[in-house]
């Protein structure tokens, strides 16, 4: 586990006043000895580390860059400390020397960031993970959540598809809602930021992720509040845990630094689909005909003279799909200055990032700035700003469930069929577009504006007792522009295009009391106390038009039919919060908070909720009788606590309404639009969380277990009511949903000498997820293949389970759970769940010498994937002449006695029409998700160039796979937009394989 | 001391300057929506409230496409090309209860429905001294006619259903209302048509019920009621009302927009868009070519003795030598201003043909029919046979009135379902009640399901 350290700063201070103190010494000397000074673990260089020769009163202090030079005889030792690092000491040979230094972790009083402050690692009860940032280099992705991959225990992270900039799936210990969300609370230094996409297109199921407006190279720290004791304190948003991230600060009396880092990567698809031939194809449509008694005279591909469509043998095979992918490119650029006087730091950094995505045409694009500015008034009084600005631009396309989708183009259309038209224009077949008419002119454009800044002033009232005040804003602009030509057929008969843009913003404003005191050697004391309001403005406006007079035209201006909307709305909470520890004697520590919400979404007899959580921890260790055990570090914690959920559910929704805009013949209409409830009320969460920290052979190895039980009731339900009624459905606070799970984080040091050191940290978890009282089941995606019900689990599927083809016959027999002769919707069941049954992740990191070397492996094992494209393009005859076939139909059973479980083909009977348990498999995976190989050049040799780090490294992602998916990918999700439905492959874009050459340099 | 103080106030300050405005804060007004107790509350309201039944009848899951749709895909006329499975369900007549379409379809018949109760439950309070009595019964009468004529399509469809009558209040609304029998469905029907016909006052738009639309549905549900000496009455006061005509060339009625042709025509505009197209066109004109004309239909309308001017109907085009034959009477894709055809008059010749012939009058029940064929530019059939001239109805309904939703319809009522059709289980005659309301309606057991299902 990674930790902030407050006495980093105390460090720099300490050894300024060193440098200074040495420095008229050292002048003075003429034989020099050069060195250097780094950090073990970071390879950073040490600024302030104290030399001293052994047995003497001679020193120094390193500068800025981490070197010393001091008059030094061969043979002499050179002892070299820093304040929480363990001293070493090193024999003088007249050679320039670079020596590393190990934290010492025991010597530091380690600090977490939790909600609204710090706590004293001794002291922390909860759940939290930390994740370093150096762990997030190496894998290209636009957005810090998809850093986190692996890296944190219990903490699902998946990409939706290897679009760049799209959603990405991210659960802390299991969903504890079905139509409130499901997403962790992302709070970016102290500013609670949007993270629902705002973009209002729908391609296909494909969401944008908001999250892609921070730039990661910005990131401190990243904390992940898991369970109650540390989410009780965000109250209603606490539920599906919270995620902190910290950005970098300055430091003060640091002069300044400069560092630029950059990146370059190719990607490309690691596998691409393939399709039956031609031929096949078209001896299986034949067959097709031929089963469901078709005569000879009409077979579909008989000799052209006799009026057919040719042979199977004379077809000509079109190939598409190669088309649609690409080679893609990703730069990253970097460049940052952070420093500080004496009663200022600051942090100024600029970003851009640019990545084109596998499958044409899709890309994505980021500029952004940074501006983290803190000047210390007087002794007591400090106000500073953390300001991130950033413009993000998507070209977007379908893909995934849509017909105008650029892979489904490609991928269904028959391969007999030409990919031009005799003329030399682009031949449309059946339901899709043209693939090349696609990537050639889709216009599908996303604009994203973030200001997300927070003002603050802390003042120190007494001694310990601090008062901050903190003002925020998210300003989330979105801008979705569209022009379809009418070389596409969502752009037929004469163009059209759209704008959109939604503007979603957050005003926040903060008062926290902090009070922190040490009495006397055994009693620590931590108080704060707080209250927040927050209010969050939402304001959508588009624009339509269409008929233009050429395709020359884009700009709605231009076109002859316009229509235009707007929508608003609004919600706010006002919250008061506290949090007390107390520590006795360093070893035992209770701490309790309590959070009370008034959200505008609940009527006012429900509108204050109370989240109260409370928890103790004791290391067992530092007792007597543990002294003479093995063990460095024996921690026992224990929690309790009470969250909500509110975030997700419309913000009008306990209301009953009538909705304008229901128009006829020109004129405004309204009709009912939702039932009333008034008695809505939060979602709360129970959780308990039990753990053991365990510290062996000198902390070189560590584990970290969690076990936790999660209970959450009164969901905030879409409850479908009987549609004679007028509706479909009401909120109510109906069902209940448990999620049990452990974690286990073990993380040892292999190797640890001078020039070579390799750790490792492993985690794993799993969770149990369970819908204990469901009113009624409820189904999801199209075809009802998603079901959750009574007794099941979140991401269950819901089929007719086919349980052999009659190799008599060749027809599918499913299973007729009720026994009643005839397969009817009684005899759907639920067979497979798209939720792993562990999941987790291996990292290794090597050092020797000047290179290192991480690898990460990520897997998942027993989630279940659910393989539309089987089940489009496996359809039996039954989407002749408008899909392909994929290779696997050809398997199907011909004749009797042929063992198979691919039915008879045959358009009729339900063979091919059911959502059959046939296209379910096993999606379990285990991934080499990254490996860098990094080398930090010498800093002696870099100093000439004013240069006082500089690391080259290069990095491949998702080099290896091993998995049975049948499919291109097993991470995949065709229905991001829907947070019920899970592990659904549908012409999705894979995740990408890709290879990076970077560099760090810092001056 | 003084300067601990001086610190509270600050502190004091800042608590207050953040909890003004509170008020403003948790109690924000929606803006899209007006609460359902100002929802119908004077003249302008309520003819909001009317306006927007009328939108939920002309919605997709309803007149929009896909009521028609369902039914021509269950006959003979429609093939499914396309990719939604739950569609091809329809042209294969084997539907599972949980079929989407089925659930969309009854679901937005109840919108209607519920529309139209507020309406007739609240329109007869409402004190508004703009609101003149004939005004108020114009409104009451197009809110009866809406809730007939969904009931009637709910009955036809998928046979006895809940009669609820009484808006909405809460979820527990309408609790206790189970399954009524088609006779009782179809009395609600007249009984609601009786009231509308007392209040509507003389067709003037024919995007609006009237009297005459009345007649014409009453017309309709006689004629399904084999109630012929009814039919034949009503359908004759709509053709003697001299309010509609039958418009020359044939495709005049689809291509132009409340045509003499219509007695109630659903309209679209750009901004609310008619879809109907989308589904019809192959991709090169920008539709989805999710289904197409069947051959047998195909042979029909192109054949001069039977389809006439009606072949009209049918897109062609050719690529790479190979024909691809599609739907055109909705095609107005760019502007989405595609009608919808609730009653036009050629149904009520065809109607009163049918009635007239079953009450042996041939020579009068061909006449009607040949006004039909006429506007075809068809020569006037000659027949001495009864039971030819009912046939003759029968396939000249399947041209006149293909892709708007009759023929499942009719070949049911007629008992001609198996013999054209070739379904043999009577069941099939009948969609299912949506799986999902047998779960949802505790008033709905799996026993109220329609046999088969």
């Amino acid at each position: 586990m990674q930790t902030y350290t407050i006495s980093k700063l105390v460090r720099l201070l300490f050894s300024l006043g060193l440098l200074l103190a040495f420095s008229g010494s050292a002048l003075a000397q003429s034989a020099l000895t050069q060195g250097t000074v780094k950090d073990a673990k970071t390879g950073e260089p040490l600024i302030g580390a104290r030399v001293q020769i052994k047995g003497t009163d001679k020193g120094t202090v390193t500068g800025v860059d981490g070197s010393f030079n001091l008059p030094v005889e061969n043979g002499q030792t050179l002892i070299i400390s820093s304040l929480g690092y363990t001293l070493r000491e090193v024999k003088a040979d007249g050679q320039p020397i670079t020596i590393a230094l190990q934290e010492d972790t025991k010597a530091l009083e380690e600090v977490v960031v939790v909600g609204y402050g710090t706590q004293s690692q001794k002291a922390v009860s909860s759940a939290v993970t930390s994740v370093n940032p150096q762990e997030l280099k190496g894998i290209p992705a636009p957005s810090p959540d998809q850093l986190l991959q692996g890296k944190a225990s219990g903490v699902q992270i998946a990409a939706a598809s290897g679009t760049p900039g799209g959603g990405i799936f991210v659960r802390i210990r299991g969903n504890t809602s079905i139509n409130a969300s499901n997403e962790p609370l992302y709070v970016v230094d102290g500013v609670f930021i949007n993270n629902q996409s705002l973009s209002g297109l729908s391609l296909g199921g494909q969401t944008t992720n908001p999250l892609a407006d921070l730039n990661p190279a910005d990131i401190e720290s990243i904390e992940i509040l898991k369970d109650a004791n540390a989410t009780a304190i965000y109250g209603a948003r606490g539920a599906n845990g919270v995620v902190l991230i910290t950005t970098k600060r300055g430091k003060t009396n640091a002069g300044t630094r400069i560092n630029f880092q950059t990146y370059f990567g190719v990607a490309e698809a690691p596998k691409i689909y393939e399709t039956v031939n031609a031929q096949q194809e078209a001896e299986l449509i034949n067959e097709t005909h031929l089963n469901d008694g078709g005569s000879l005279s009409t077979l579909p591909f008989r000799p052209r003279s006799e009026g057919g469509l040719g042979l199977p043998e004379e077809q000509t095979t079109y190939s598409r799909i190669p088309d649609v992918f690409q080679t893609a490119t990703t730069q990253s650029y970097d460049l940052s200055a952070s420093g500080g006087g004496e009663s200022n730091r600051f942090f100024l950094g600029g970003g851009y990032f640019k990545q084109e995505g596998i499958v044409k045409p899709a890309e994505f694009e980021r500029f952004s700035g940074r501006f983290n500015y803190d000047h210390l008034v007087n002794k007591r009084l400090t106000i500073g700003t953390s300001t991130s600005i950033s413009y993000s631009k998507r070209n977007q396309s379908r893909n995934d469930d849509s017909a105008q989708g650029v892979i489904n183009s490609a991928l269904y259309v028959p391969t007999y069929l030409p990919v031009f038209n005799e003329d030399g224009s682009y031949a449309r077949h059946s339901i899709f577009d043209n693939h090349l008419a696609l990537i050639e002119n889709l216009n599908i454009q996303g604009e994203s504006s973030r200001l997300i800044s927070n003002l603050y002033g802390e003042y120190e009232i007494l001694d310990g007792l601090t008062l901050k005040s903190n003002w925020s804003i998210d300003y989330n602009a979105y801008a979705d522009k569209v022009y379809n030509n009418t070389q596409i057929s969502v752009g037929l008969p004469a163009g059209n295009a759209s704008r959109s843009e939604s503007k979603l913003v957050t005003l926040i404003n903060e008062q926290l009391l902090t009070y922190n005191k040490r009495f006397g050697n055994d009693h620590f004391l931590n108080v704060i106390l707080g209250n927040t309001v927050q209010q969050t403005k939402y304001n959508f406006l588009s624009l339509t038009g269409r008929n233009f007079p050429s395709d020359n035209f884009q700009e709605i201006a231009s076109s002859s039919l316009q229509t235009a909307s707007t929508n608003s709305s609004q919600n706010g909470l006002i919250s008061f919060f506290s949090r007390a520890g107390y520590t006795f004697k360093d070893r035992y520590s209770i701490d309790g908070s309590v959070r009370a919400d008034a959200s505008s979404r609940f009527g006012a007899s429900n509108r204050w909720g109370v989240f109260p959580s409370l928890g103790a921890s004791w290391i067992i260790s530092e007792e007597a009788f543990a002294r003479d055990l093995p063990f460095d570090l024996i921690k026992l914690r224990a929690n309790i606590g009470v969250t909500g959920n509110q975030n997700g559910i419309n913000d009008f929704a306990s209301l009953g309404l009538w909705r304008a805009g229901r128009n006829y013949e020109g004129l405004p209409g309204i009709s009912h639009q939702q039932l009333a409830n008034p008695d809505l009320k939060w979602e709360t969460t129970r959780q308990w969380n039990i753990g053991l920290d365990l510290g062996l052979l000198q902390n070189r190895l560590r584990v970290e277990a969690n076990y936790y039980n999660k209970y959450t009731k009164d969901l905030l339900l879409e409850v479908p009511v009987a549609a004679k009624t007028g509706f479909s459905s009401v909120f109510e606070n109906l069902g209940e949903i448990s999620n049990k799970g452990v974690e286990l984080n073990i993380s040892t040091t292999n190797i640890e000498r001078e020039d070579l050191t390799w750790t490792t940290s492993l985690n794993i978890a799993r969770n149990v997820n369970k819908i204990e009282k469901l009113p009624i089941p409820i189904n999801q995606h199209s075809r009802d293949w998603v079901r959750m019900e009574e007794g099941g689990s979140v991401y269950d599927f819901w089929v007719y389970k086919q349980l052999y083809v009659d190799p008599q016959t060749g027809d599918a027999v499913y299973d007729d759970v009720d026994q009643n002769g005839s397969i009817t919707v009684a005899d759907r069941q639920i067979v497979a769940n798209a939720s792993p049954d562990f999941f987790g992740g291996l990292n290794n990191t090597v050092r020797y010498k000047n290179f290192d070397l991480g690898a990460l492996i990520y897997g998942e094992y027993g989630n279940e994937i659910l393989n539309l494209n089987r089940y489009f393009m496996e359809h039996g005859g039954t989407r002749n002449g408008s899909i392909s076939y994929l290779p696997g139909q050809l398997n199907r059973w011909q004749q009797p006695g042929d063992v198979t479980n691919m039915p008879r083909l045959t358009k009729k009977g339900n063979n091919y029409t059911l959502p059959s348990s046939r296209f379910i498999e096993d999606g379990s995976f285990l991934r080499l998700r990254s490996v860098t190989l990094g080398y930090t050049v010498p800093s002696a040799a870099l100093s000439k160039y004013k240069i006082s780090s500089l690391r080259v490294y290069v990095s491949g992602t998702n080099l290896w796979t091993l998995t049975n998916y049948s499919g291109l990918d097993p991470e995949v999700n065709v229905a991001g937009n829907n947070q019920n439905v899970r592990g659904i492959d549908h012409a999705v874009v894979p995740q990408p394989r890709s290879f990076q050459a970077g560099l760090n340099v810092s001056f | 001391m003084k300067k601990i103080l001086t610190n509270y106030k600050v502190l004091a300050l800042a608590l207050l300057v953040s909890l003004s405005g509170c008020d403003n804060i948790l109690e924000p007004e929606p803006r899209l929506d007006v609460s359902t107790a100002q929802a119908i509350t004077d003249k302008r309201s309520a003819e909001a409230a009317l306006l927007g039944a009328y939108s939920e009848l002309q919605s997709n899951n309803y007149y929009g496409f896909e009521y028609p749709a369902l039914a021509y895909l269950s006959a003979d006329e429609v093939d499914w090309s396309g990719s939604y499975n739950f569609y091809q369900q329809f042209d294969l007549n084997a539907i599972p209860a949980e079929n989407s379409s089925i659930k969309s379809v009854w679901s937005q018949i109840y919108r209607v429905i519920n529309v139209s109760n507020n309406l007739i439950g609240k329109v007869p309070a409402i004190e508004d001294r703009n609101l003149t009595e004939a005004q108020r019964q114009k409104i009451l009468g197009e809110a009866y006619f809406l809730r007939a004529l969904s009931y009637f399509d709910l009955g036809r469809a998928w046979g006895g259903v809940p009669l609820v009558l009484k808006p909405t209040i809460d979820k527990n609304s309408g609790a206790g209302i189970k399954r009524a029998t088609l006779q009782q469905t179809y009395e609600q029907v007249l009984a609601d048509l009786d009231q509308a016909e007392s209040f509507l006052p003389s067709l003037t738009s024919r995007a609006r019920a009237s009297k005459e639309a009345v007649w014409a549905l009453k017309a309709r549900l006689y004629l399904y009621q084999q109630n012929w000496a009814k039919a034949e009455e009503y359908s004759t006061l709509v053709i003697s009302s001299g309010k509609a005509s039958l418009v020359k060339p044939y495709s005049a009625f689809y291509t132009g927009k409340l045509t003499e042709e219509s007695i109630l025509e659903l309209v679209y505009d750009n901004s609310d868009r008619n879809s109907h197209a989308n589904y019809w066109l192959p991709s090169s004109k920008g539709g989805r070519y999710e289904w197409k004309p069947s051959a047998g239909i195909i042979e029909d309308l192109r054949n001069p003795q039977v389809g006439g001017s009606r072949g009209a109907v049918l897109g062609s085009q050719v690529d790479n030598g190979k024909e691809t034959v599609y739907g055109q009477k909705y095609s107005k894709i760019a502007t989405g201003e595609d009608g919808a055809f609730v009653l036009r008059l050629a149904e009520q010749y065809l109607i009163r043909a049918e009635a007239r012939l079953k009450q042996n009058n041939l020579l009068a029940g061909l006449s009607d029919l040949n006004e039909v064929r006429k506007r075809a530019d068809l020569t006037p059939l000659v027949l001495a046979d009864l039971s030819a001239a009912l046939l003759a109805v029968e396939q000249e309904r399947e041209v006149e009135l293909a892709f708007e939703g009759h023929r499942w319809f009719d070949l049911i009522r007629t008992g001609r379902a198996e013999t054209v059709l070739g379904i043999s289980d009577q069941n099939k005659f009948l969609f299912p009640i949506p799986n999902s309301e047998i779960l949802a309606d505790p008033d709905l057991g799996p026993e109220d399901q329609n046999p088969g299902y």
